[in-house]
């Protein structure tokens, strides 16, 4: 049973036994796959911008639809007094 | 190197590759998601590292593949997020600590479990990293790695192969210090079990 006095011991133990089954070494990039998700993460970023312009203009054309059906115009709120 | 409140401008001539991640973080909040260039850099110093922890993690290469490229996606949405309050490698393993848990209640609702993570064994000693280790050790430790049970994997490969420290594993598993420190001995108890019978026969029993 490992406990806090034992600890270090078996810690430099079971360090040496990982080391020695190719845990510490340091794998190389894969170039592959590196290139893989910098492509999804902008395409992820591009398909949510667009998205949300979309349903943003969705809104505003929603909007002008029911101002237009309640017989409201933009013109009338405009104030050209200067 | 580089002081809070430097203006991206200051960053222009600077190799990006001799800064800390932390540093990195900072030009990656400046010119993301336009430009790419920080953000390449810093999952090139992660991306083999996190694939190699999610593969003995998840116990097979096709998930291991989809949750690295995952985790190093979200990194990418939601690095803005990141306050610095704990170091930057806490942080990500947080991440993937958060996919590979996710996948593994996957994998235990399609009735995989354990039963997948004990017939993709045998894939370990095929990773691409492993080529040059010995061999035998290798497959020896993975073998016994895959009858632990998850959290007690987990804990040991966020341990011996992603290098954090005590105070880091319990950032990321949300475990007060003497919590992760327990676990740590069990989990360690439990594989040297494993790994001394499948040293002496190469067929470990279940090891509760």
């Amino acid at each position: 049973m490992i406990t806090e006095q034992t600890f270090q011991q078996e810690d430099a133990e079971i360090q040496r036994l990982f080391s020695e089954a190719g845990w510490a070494e340091m794998p190389p990039p894969n170039e592959d796959r590196l290139e893989k998700i910098v492509e999804r993460a902008i395409h992820e970023r591009i398909a949510k911008e667009s998205a949300e312009f979309v349903f943003s203009g969705f809104g505003a054309v929603l909007s002008n639809f029911a101002h237009a059906f309640l017989g409201e115009s933009d013109d009338l709120k405009q104030n050209y007094k200067l | 190197m580089l002081d809070s409140g430097e203006t991206y401008s200051e960053y222009a001539g600077v190799d990006l590759t001799q800064l800390s991640d932390e540093e990195l973080v900072k030009i990656c909040k400046l010119e993301l998601p336009e430009t790419v260039r920080a953000y390449k850099i810093l999952i090139r110093r992660h991306e083999a590292l996190i694939y190699n922890s999610c593969a003995k993690l998840l116990g097979n290469p096709q998930d291991a593949e989809e949750v690295a490229q995952d985790t190093l996606i979200q990194l990418f949405h939601k690095l803005h997020q990141f306050e610095g309050r704990s170091s930057f490698k806490t942080w990500l393993y947080r991440i993937v600590h958060n996919y590979c848990k996710n996948r593994i209640s996957k994998q235990i609702r399609h009735r995989k479990g354990q039963e997948a993570i004990e017939k993709h064994a045998d894939h370990f000693g095929s990773d691409v990293y492993d080529q040059h280790d010995s061999q035998e050790q290798s497959e020896l430790v993975n073998a016994a790695l895959a009858k632990l049970k998850d959290q007690d994997r987990e804990i040991i490969v966020l341990k011996y192969m992603s290098g954090l420290t005590i105070e880091e594993i319990s950032e990321v598993m949300e475990l007060g210090l003497s919590a992760t420190k327990m676990r740590l001995y069990r989990a360690l108890d439990s594989f040297k079990l494993a790994y001394g019978r499948v040293d002496k026969d190469g067929s470990p029993s279940e090891v509760s």
